[in-house]
């Protein structure tokens, strides 16, 4: 039989960001495949150097703009970590709070793009339009619909009023009946399972060894997630990953669709129990020391790394992201798969490009 | 069968965009706007801007022959995010955000307005 290569990407319409997949495949069977890297490299972390340390929150912000608010969440909590600043209960609440919108509205729109992987346009259209009543959720309280900026080092820079926690409380009330019958077409339609069903299978020890991280481990089998480590007010709500075992495109397809109901009921949660108090701590000295810190994202658990030696840049910044750790995941969930098959367990990792690279 | 006779005669779900304008909420942070008025040449904004949008400077007044020397404040809308810094920066509530998102730009403009100097005007006269 013979064999061709050929690339698949950068620029291709499953593919929301480029990267390529050079594939080689026997008549209709793929046997080999490369991913290449290095189409959207911005430099982030280098004019995070160059900026004062308080000022990187928005540059960090805009590492990817479907996970902003962790990210900023995240460098935030690795510069208190640094200079050892202790933020208010508050503050803690509302960053999860901002957080597990973000986590909705990302797995909503990815599984939209899924949708429309496996060609079916209207169910992307009903994600989507559950997802703009999260963005809605997002811009009332924060002001912006994607990028959030409302995490500072030291805290948080909005506060939620009485009148905006009942609008949310209606709001996600409204969500929860657009979302149950997209969940269940997700959970129990036969043209989805049939083009996902038992496709890309990622073993249990394969998933472990190769360091995938998010939904694709805890699509494989594995209790891996960095909010049980209990960062920011995770460790006081109770979390329990979302598990599943079916190690396929289905899995992780289902990890991510009942974690849009988690992160719902965690931000219910949070509405909740709200504590009083500040929503930030003055913060006047530069950080000095090193301190790295995990935190999940939508797409699995992203690693920051800081520098400091008292002035006021950063000497390093190093983010490690979770598409990065996924994306060698492909080489073992690909080859022996139809080529027809490509696009959709190429998305089944949620692969964000702009994040990788930075 | 439901879905397809409860769709038929509700109306569309998008907004028919250029005759139906969304509302913007509370808090929205839309485009940037600046009251020279207010100004006080304090120079809090420059600093706490992330994006280096906002610049202030002096120049000479060309309309005048005394050597007087005028404000001025260079503000770039494309190399600013709308993060807000500014406004929560300024003493003396001289900026503040709209809710309505700025209007898209047919050239790169940095705009320029000059704050009335009125320190200068005072020295000059004492
Ligand atoms: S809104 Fe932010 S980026 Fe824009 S001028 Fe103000 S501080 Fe600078
Ligand atoms: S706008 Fe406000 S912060 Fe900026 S120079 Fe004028 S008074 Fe100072």
């Amino acid at each position: 039989m013979a064999r061709v290569t050929f690339p698949f990407g950068p620029q291709h319409p499953v593919l929301p960001e480029p990267v390529q997949l050079i594939l080689t495949c026997e008549d209709e069977k793929v046997v080999e495949v490369k991913p290449r890297i290095g189409y959207m490299h911005r430099g982030i972390e280098k004019g995070c150097e160059l900026n004062p340390y308080k000022h990187n929150v928005f540059l960090c912000e805009r590492i990817c703009g479907i996970c902003s608010f962790i990210h900023a969440e995240a460098y935030c909590e690795v510069i208190e970590k640094a200079m050892g600043i202790e933020v208010p209960p508050r503050a803690k609440y509302l960053r999860v709070f901002w957080a597990e919108l973000s986590r909705m509205h990302s797995h909503l729109l990815w599984l939209g793009l899924f949708a429309d992987g496996f060609g079916l346009e209207s169910l992307f259209m009903q994600c989507w339009r559950a997802r703009e009543l999260v963005l809605d959720v997002l811009e009332l309280t924060s002001g912006h619909r994607v990028i959030q900026s409302t995490c500072v080092v030291g805290g948080v820079r909005k506060d939620l009023d009485p009148d905006q926690i009942r609008t949310v409380r209606e709001m996600l009330k409204q969500f929860k009946e657009l979302y149950t019958p997209i969940f269940q077409v997700f959970q129990h339609d036969r043209t989805i399972k049939s083009r996902t069903w038992g496709k890309g299978i990622l073993p249990k020890d394969v998933a472990w060894q190769l360091g995938a991280v998010g939904p694709t481990i805890r699509g494989s089998g594995w209790a891996f997630d960095a909010r049980m480590d209990g960062y920011a007010a995770y460790g006081e709500l109770g979390f329990e990953p979302v598990v599943e075992e079916g190690c396929d495109s289905y899995a992780r397809m289902m990890v991510r669709a009942r974690e849009v109901w988690q992160s719902w009921e965690l931000v219910n949660l949070v509405l909740d129990r709200l504590p009083a108090g500040e929503i930030n701590v003055p913060v006047e000295d530069n950080p000095k020391g090193e301190a790295i810190h995990r935190a999940e994202q939508p797409r699995g658990e992203v690693i920051y790394y800081c520098r400091g030696d008292g002035s006021p840049n950063l000497k390093r910044l190093k983010v490690r992201t979770p598409s990065f750790a996924n994306l060698p995941t492909l080489l073992v969930m690909l080859p022996g798969c139809e080529l027809a098959d490509v696009p959709v367990i190429t998305l089944s990792i949620d692969p964000c490009i702009a994040c990788t690279e930075r | 069968m439901g879905v397809v006779l409860r769709n038929l005669f509700t109306g569309p779900v998008t907004r028919r965009y250029p005759f139906e304008r969304r509302q913007y909420f509370d808090g929205s942070r839309g485009k940037l706007l600046f009251h020279p008025e207010y100004c006080e040449f304090c120079g809090e904004c420059e600093r706490a801007c992330p994006t280096g949008a906002i610049e202030l400077d002096t120049a000479w007044d060309t309309r005048r022959q005394d050597y007087s020397i005028v404000w001025l404040r260079r503000y770039d809308p494309f190399k600013c995010i709308f993060c807000g810094n500014c406004v929560e920066a300024c003493p003396y509530g001289a900026i503040e955000l709209a809710e309505e998102p700025a209007a898209p730009g047919y050239r790169k403009e940095i705009s320029v307005d000059e704050i009335p100097n009125w320190q200068w005007t005072e020295w000059v006269a004492s």
